[in-house]
């Protein structure tokens, strides 16, 4: 299973998975009542492809709103994916608010404060 | 007994193999070693006893392998000494519970079961068996374990006279090139002899008769004699079938000199050499063996053997044509088959009688003889079907063995996986024990952390406060240095003021002593009229000072006198100041005018209201005061002491400081407002230089919030009249004003919290209302008796002409007497409970109506709200609270409202849920509030880090995300909606 698609509904971003992407993208609004188990596939996913995915692979989260039962899921996943750049990949976490949103903005921060590995904070207008 | 090398080869080979760690284990193995020792001692009692101790040692512990090899054990025990069905029954265990666990174990206890199969000559089931364990065997299988199988797989295949497959197991196993390893020569022999049989039954005799010769080679280097003579006797079978007499005879003395003593085989031997006799047509010889064999049959006292050798004399003499002999003969071998019961013998010696009568052509006789042979035809059929049945019963019964002990197996297995399951359970109960235990003891630990961090943060608070007592101190000088500065400032000018009032003054009193000018003197009274009014407002002490002067001024009077010119030019002096005070005191009114509310603003946000206002002199002591601020609309009637300029100033400073007190938010109720007003205005009184300042001001205060159906009201001094439908209510505030000095006693301002209804009118006045002379002897006081009454009577219904009503009754009343002091009096109606409705849903939630509820409050809140940092909070709370109704909600149905309150949005989210979880909320939101804003961050970080989602799917972070971005919780309503069910709505404001 190298390509991961699932496309957004109404409370669940967009994944655009592909170990032949240089983005791995997750798009959207995520108010999911079990956000673990709309997560977990990304994490299968990333285990299963660790070792095929591109050198400087970037994983990109821009979410325009989520629940805080996401926020936690969102931990977990960025979680897995330090600890495997702490192991030696030579990946990037992007974290991309949209206009000033002052609560994306927190999360990022908190996200910073969770992770021992740099978290790039993009911002888009 | 000549296999039982192989078997404890294979036997010995599986238990180098096993090896378990404990003792007990370890044990077992020894006794199954000492067990096959004593079965090897041929000590059978023993070692059933020993292995049945282990088979209840394994039973007991379960332990599969130990089971199955003792099960072999006594499987080959039992089969030894000829119970095969019980050596089966133990085979079946032993396959079952080895099946996945040991090969070799598994092997062993198959091929005990194979040979007990054997020997009953169930050879169906062999077939199976021996196909199962053929397919089943790994490539590194021992030529041993091989050979066994193939072997008793052709045997039965023979048995059910399928020579041609049984040749190519044979064949298969011989063409092996480790055929020649097999190391058990029983086996290796009678494989080879199995290949002999085929050959014979393919007719193949000389070949057949050179593989004979060449295992007897092999077999003679054993010496074993039985089974040399038992070839030989084989080897003259094939070569009398062959024709060569002379081979087949020698070969049959080559048997005979191996079986010195065995009178059977001997017997046999001599038969077989009379048969070679008969077809070499010697018929003499072939009695004289028959008469040997028959010697030697007397011996062993065999029926068979005689009875075989009379049939054979019988057919010799009949051949001879000696038939009455011969008939002799038959009738002996006829008894003697008889004897032992041997059908086919019997039928064979009849069928030669009846051919002997038909040679003697008696043929009844003959009749008679068919007759026999006929019923011992059907007898031998009914025998074989009983044959057949007895075999069906047996296999039925070995099925049977085998179903009970796989249920019984299965039954065990079935009990020993309640016993794993009970465990793990018990198991993961000590681990959720062992859990709470710790979690107990991390919550114990916060809770001591937070105790420390408590008392540290009030250290820390009461060194700030100390802190601040001394700034405030420092503070409180430096405005006493500068209040000290514009005071001196303040009598400087007062001084030059009362320089020229006493130069006009002077002129003035010229002027009269003069008696000059008339018209100056109406001048000069209508001046001094206006000048009590400015004087008494502004200063009453000038007065004072001013008759304090004449006296001296009547001295100076002779030098006026003297110069009129200059004197008139002061009188146009007196008339601009004049002008100029009155026209100031005007200006200032207006001042008021701008500063106090306008009745308009009452109306809105579900209030109507008007009012009257009236000052004694232009300016007010008495004012309305009118604000809408955070949801709330805020009225009081102030009254401040005295009237005039004086009050005035008091006035305008009551107003700035209530407004200031009610914008800073640091009041919640009314009463703490009304304190809060107190303080700030005794606080600049207690200084020094105004100790001899009396300031004191009443107050009606209201606070209605936005559509809402409730009022708080807290007076000083000054009450409220509430007018229902059913009736009104004076309702008194605190009997003390705001400012007076108190004396010691401590007091406390209080406040009413009062429910409306809609159309309920409140009024709010000062006692220049009620204190108002007039009636009909102008000398009576209003009271607050009379306006209630006069409250009581007015329409309800037409409040829009309240204002006029009560202006008329109060005129009524004053009639003409003069306005007894400043007025003021407010009317307010409870007008509406409606704040329009900006969204609405009412109905059953699911994950995706949620997420369309979750995007039309955004695009309401992008309309509706402009403050950046309230949309994003109102939008998180819509997203959680959603969230909570949609996991918590008990029916899954949800109530969502917006309403506009003109300054802000109201959400209220409402639901059903079980009253566990409703008191969980308010639990949480309890302990929530304790906690300090570093606290809140930890916890957070905490939860988003360390603990689990919960059962219901979320993370728990809701709420405590909410308070710790500071949303107030409005109102959380509950209804019970039956035992344990809650109906429960939650209410949230936000800034537009």
């Amino acid at each position: 299973m190298t390509i991961l698609n699932i496309p957004a509904t109404s409370s669940t971003p967009e994944v655009d998975y592909n170990i032949l992407n240089d983005v791995q993208r997750i798009t959207g609004v995520s108010t999911p009542i079990d956000s673990v188990e709309f997560y977990s596939p990304m994490i299968n996913w990333i285990n299963q492809n660790a070792n095929y995915l591109k050198e400087n692979c970037v994983f990109e989260f821009e979410l325009n709103y989520f629940n805080s039962s996401s926020m936690k899921a969102l931990v977990w996943l960025l979680q897995q994916i330090e600890e495997m750049i702490l192991n030696g990949k030579t990946w990037s976490i992007c974290w991309v608010i949209v206009e000033d949103d002052e609560f994306m903005e927190e999360a990022a921060e908190a996200m910073q404060t969770l992770l021992e590995i740099p978290v790039i904070v993009a911002r888009r207008a | 007994m000549r296999y039982l090398l192989f078997i404890l080869f294979t036997i010995g080979a599986s238990s180098v193999s096993l090896s378990q760690p404990t003792d007990s284990l370890q044990w077992a193995e020894r006794k199954i070693v000492s067990a096959y020792e004593l079965f090897g001692d041929e000590k059978y009692n023993s070692a059933e006893e020993l292995g049945l101790k282990i088979l209840a040692f394994a039973d007991r512990h379960y332990e599969q392998l130990i089971l199955a090899r003792a099960s072999a054990l006594l499987s080959e025990l039992n089969r030894t000494q000829g119970r095969y069905l019980d050596a089966i029954e133990y085979s079946i265990i032993g396959i079952e519970n080895s099946k996945y666990l040991s090969p070799e174990v598994y092997l062993t206890n198959s091929l005990s079961q194979v040979r007990c199969l054997d020997e009953l000559e169930i050879w169906d089931r062999n077939i199976d068996l021996c196909d199962d364990l053929k397919s089943q065997m790994s490539a590194s299988a021992s030529i041993n374990e091989r050979a066994s199988v193939h072997y008793y797989l052709a045997k039965a295949l023979i048995g059910i006279n399928r020579y041609d497959l049984a040749y190519k197991e044979i064949s298969g196993l011989l063409s092996r090139g480790d055929f020649k390893n097999l190391d058990s020569p029983f086996l290796k022999d009678n494989i080879l002899e199995l290949e002999i049989d085929y050959l014979v039954h393919e007719n193949q005799l000389d070949l057949a008769k050179r593989k004979i010769l060449d295992l007897i080679i092999s077999v003679e280097f054993y010496n074993k004699t039985e089974y040399l003579a038992h070839l030989y006797q084989k080897v003259a079978g094939i070569c009398s079938d062959m024709g060569s007499f002379q081979d087949a005879l020698f070969y049959y003395n080559k048997a005979m000199s191996f079986a010195p003593n065995d009178f059977l085989r001997k017997s046999l031997i001599l038969i077989g050499r009379s048969q070679v006799y008969i077809q070499a047509n010697s018929l003499d010889l072939a009695l004289i063996e028959l008469e040997k064999a028959l010697d030697a049959a007397e011996v062993l006292n065999n029926s068979f053997i005689k009875s075989l050798a009379y049939g054979l004399m019988a057919r010799i003499n009949g051949d001879k044509g000696f038939l009455s002999i011969a008939l002799i003969d038959a009738q002996k071998g006829l008894e003697q088959a008889k004897a032992i019961d041997d059908l086919p013998l019997q039928l064979e010696i009849n069928e030669l009688i009846r051919d002997l009568h038909k040679a003697n052509q008696s043929m009844e006789k003959v009749k008679e003889s068919q007759k026999i042979c006929n019923d011992l035809k059907s007898k031998i059929l009914g025998e074989l079907d009983k044959k057949r049945t007895q075999k069906a019963e047996l296999i039925l019964r070995i099925r049977n063995k085998e179903l009970t002990t796989l249920s019984k197996i299965q039954s065990q297995r079935n009990e020993r996986l309640l016993l794993n399951q009970q465990l793990s359970k018990a198991k993961e109960e000590q681990r959720y024990i062992e859990l709470k235990l710790s979690n107990e003891l991390i919550v114990q630990n916060e809770v001591n952390a937070r105790e420390k961090a408590i008392s540290e943060l009030r250290l820390l608070q009461s060194a700030h406060e100390s802190d601040l007592q001394r700034l405030q101190i420092i503070e409180l000088e430096k405005i006493k240095v500068k209040e000290a500065l514009r005071i001196n400032e303040l009598s400087n000018a007062q001084i030059e003021k009362e320089k020229n009032i006493e130069i006009l003054r002077q002129s003035n009193e010229n002027l009269i002593k003069a008696d000059q000018i008339k018209q100056l003197e109406l001048d000069q009274q209508e001046t001094q009229r206006i000048y009590g009014i400015v004087f008494t407002i502004v200063l009453l002490g000038i007065v004072v000072i001013l008759i304090f002067f004449l006296g001296s001024l009547r001295k100076k009077n002779r030098i006026i006198r003297s110069n009129s010119q200059e004197i008139s030019h002061f009188n146009t002096e007196l008339k601009e100041k004049n002008f100029e005070i009155v026209s100031g005191i005007e200006y200032a009114s207006k001042f008021q005018e701008i500063i106090f509310p306008n009745e308009s603003i009452i109306n809105g946000r579900g209030l109507e209201g008007f009012v009257l206002h009236r000052a004694l002199d232009l300016v007010s002591g008495d004012l309305p005061f009118v604000l809408k601020m955070d949801g709330y609309t805020y009225v009081a009637a102030v009254d401040c002491i005295g009237h005039g300029v004086s009050a005035s100033m008091l006035s305008i400073m009551t107003y700035f400081n209530l407004n200031d007190i009610i914008k800073s938010g640091e009041s919640k109720n009314c009463s703490d407002i009304l304190q809060n007003l107190h303080q700030r205005l005794i606080n600049r009184k207690e200084q020094e230089d105004f100790k001899s300042i009396i300031v004191s001001v009443d107050v009606a205060l209201v606070r209605i919030p936005h559509f809402e159906s409730k009022v708080q009201f807290a007076g000083a001094n000054l009450p409220l009249i509430i007018k229902r439908k059913n009736g009104v209510e004076l309702i008194k505030g605190t009997p003390i004003s705001i400012g007076e000095a108190h004396g010691r006693k401590q007091f406390k301002f209080n406040h009413l919290d009062i429910d409306l209804s809609v159309g309920d009118e409140i009024y709010l006045f000062s006692d220049g209302f009620f204190h108002q002379f007039g009636g009909v002897d102008l000398k009576q006081k209003l009271s607050k008796k009379r306006t209630l009454d006069f409250v009581q009577k007015m329409d309800q219904e037409n409040f829009k002409n309240r204002k006029k009503e009560v202006t008329d009754f109060f005129d009524h009343w004053r009639a003409n007497a003069p306005q007894t002091d400043d007025m003021v009096f407010i009317g307010l109606k409870y007008a509406s409970s409606d704040a329009p409705i900006v969204f609405q849903f009412s109905g059953r939630i699911d994950e995706t109506v949620n997420a369309k509820m979750i995007n039309e409050l955004k695009q309401l809140i992008q309309k509706e709200l402009n403050d950046k940092k309230s949309s994003s909070l109102m939008l998180m709370a819509s997203i959680e609270l959603l969230d909570n109704a949609l996991r918590y909600s008990s029916n899954s149905s949800v109530e969502i409202q917006v309403r506009d309150l003109g300054d802000k949005l109201r959400l209220v989210v409402s639901n059903q849920a079980m009253e566990e979880d409703f008191n969980k909320l308010n639990h949480a939101i309890l302990h929530y509030a304790q906690l300090t804003n570093p606290e809140m961050e930890d916890l957070y970080l905490a939860k988003l880090n360390h603990s689990a989602f919960n059962n219901r799917g979320g993370a728990g972070l809701g709420l405590l995300q909410l308070i710790r971005k500071g949303i107030q919780f409005e109102n959380i309503s509950s209804d019970i909606v039956k035992d344990k069910l809650i109906k429960f709505s939650v209410t949230v404001n936000f800034k537009k």
